[in-house]
């Protein structure tokens, strides 16, 4: 048997927490992200991959009572994951940004997080028009192309612009681009999907409840909206290769 | 700006590592983060809005829902499970292989057994515990035994399989994948089968509420679907320390 003693002793020397503030906030803020978002893309995964064959296969009155039960309960996880991930990802982002350049340590901070928001926010903006448009709407095809043309010209504005600094380490470069399309995830959670989803619940719910007619508006949005959903399932995996190769994947080498 | 100057410019900065083993590592790693994603975002949904969905629905709908909605739902969940254990399990030999640095890969196979055996053995420990009506019965007891058969795992693995010059990464990865082992086995040897039983009640038997043996296995698999929704916790505080918090110092 381990008497008490030479098990502290063993613990003591074995098992070392690293005691400053950063790397134990870095800690928390990768625990948060990889929480929050094996939420948010794994129930993103789940509309995708399993709810969408599910409401195919059910009739009308079904329908009608399953709506209103499963998706305000799952858009709720789904909606708030989705912030927590990004508001996680984003501090963590800024901690590394703050180390460089070697330098002149977050010397270019500021530059680099109003370009980036600015080329984010305009990407989505183009392809929010991108959607209400019915030629495009109606095709899939056309949609999926206009967003991956939109989302590899983003793409190669943070890669050569907007994270381009001399001594920018290869990790801050491939979240920018990873977090980039994360952040048009975002957009399209709370700028198309969510919006739409409600009132689709709200007169699904109607419809169930008192008998009103569902407003042929209805069948608009939703098909936005899963056009917002699959193109979101897609983008997560770039978005996902791009987080694997922040650490660990020399893909980018400073300028 | 000219052609040329933007191939220059792309050659300057984008230069993907050409070696095959760092290659590899980022597939393993990206197969592995995708479909774990998937899997342990369907364990959230279960627990955090299928179980009360369910709930919420009359009998009648619930029995034209579970054929409809399960199915799909538990293939992805078990398919997404094995993808991820399987892309994992390559990624952490690769570590293995490298370590120590005195004698590379000398613990290998030692290591790869001792936790494989550890964690079948409490696997099997908790699964014969919670055929006890005694344990089964008591959701509390029963989140207790998984907590201290974990323990004893890692407790195990520590003080028997760690060897000198093991790197956090090994270690941390040793310890968090043990735990995703388990779960492995819980959505294999528990969840997944009293599901499969529950759709096949529903499809032989339209509109019927399933029998008190039936209602009895699925109530431990919502207890041990509970435990893995709590053990993802650990698990992923393990795998996110593994590169970036040196927690471990093996001497």
């Amino acid at each position: 048997m381990i008497d008490g003693n030479a098990l502290a002793y063993l613990l003591q020397t074995k098992v070392l927490p690293p005691s400053d503030l950063g790397t134990n906030v870095q800690l928390v803020l990768r625990w948060s992200h990889f929480v929050a978002g094996i939420t948010w893309i794994g129930l993103l995964y789940f509309f995708n991959l399993v709810n969408v064959p599910f409401m195919k296969a059910i009739d009308a009155p079904t329908k009608g009572k399953v709506i209103p039960a499963l998706l305000p309960r799952a858009l709720w996880w789904f909606r708030w994951g989705a912030v927590i991930t990004v508001l996680a990802g984003f501090v963590y982002w800024i901690l590394f940004q703050l180390t460089e350049p070697p330098l002149d340590p977050g010397s270019k901070l500021w530059r680099t997080v109003g370009l980036w928001f600015a080329v984010v926010v305009l990407t989505w903006v183009i392809s929010y028009f991108l959607v209400q448009a019915p030629a495009v709407a109606k095709n899939g095809w056309i949609f999926a192309v206009l967003v991956a043309f939109l989302v590899t010209l983003m793409s190669g504005g943070i890669v050569h612009w907007v994270t381009a600094y001399d001594g920018v380490s290869n990790r801050v470069v491939s979240i920018g681009v990873g977090g980039g399309i994360g952040m048009i995830m975002l957009l399209n959670v709370w700028g198309i999907i969510w919006p739409a989803q409600k009132r689709i619940i709200a007169w699904t719910k109607e419809n169930a409840e008192k008998g009103t007619a569902i407003p042929p508006e209805s069948a608009t949005l939703a098909r936005r909206a899963f056009l917002a959903s699959r193109a979101n399932a897609w983008l997560s995996l770039p978005m996902l290769f791009f987080m694997a190769a922040a650490s660990h994947y020399p893909l980018f080498v400073g300028g | 700006m000219a052609a040329v100057e933007i191939f220059a410019l792309l050659q300057i900065k984008v230069l993907p590592p050409s070696d095959a083993g760092t290659n590899i590592h980022l597939l393993l790693r990206w197969l592995h983060i995708v479909s774990g994603i998937a899997w342990i975002g369907l364990l959230y949904y279960f627990n955090l809005v299928q179980t009360p969905f369910l709930a919420a629905l009359e009998p009648p709908v619930r029995a034209k829902v579970v054929p409809a909605l399960l199915p799909e739902a538990l293939a992805w969940f078990r398919g997404t499970a094995i993808g991820t254990v399987a892309a994992g399990l390559p990624y952490w030999v690769l570590f293995l292989r490298r370590e120590p640095a005195d004698a590379p890969g000398l613990y290998l196979w030692a290591t790869l057994a001792e936790w494989t055996l550890a964690v079948v053995l409490v696997w099997l420990i908790h699964w014969f515990l919670l055929r006890l009506r005694f344990v089964a019965e008591r959701g509390w007891l029963y989140g207790l035994t998984v907590a201290a058969l974990v323990a004893a795992f890692a407790w195990y693995f520590w003080t028997h399989t760690v060897y000198d010059g093991m790197t956090n990464r090994a270690v941390s990865i040793g310890l968090g994948g043990g735990i995703g082992l388990f779960l492995l086995l819980n959505v294999l040897g528990i969840v997944g089968p009293a599901q499969a039983r529950l759709i096949a009640w529903h499809q032989e038997n339209p509109g019927a509420p399933p029998p008190p043996e039936l209602r009895a296995r699925l109530q431990q698999a919502a207890l041990v679907s509970r435990a893995s929704f709590w053990l993802t916790l650990p698990l992923l505080l393990l795998m996110a320390a593994a590169s970036h918090y040196p927690l471990f110092a093996a001497n």
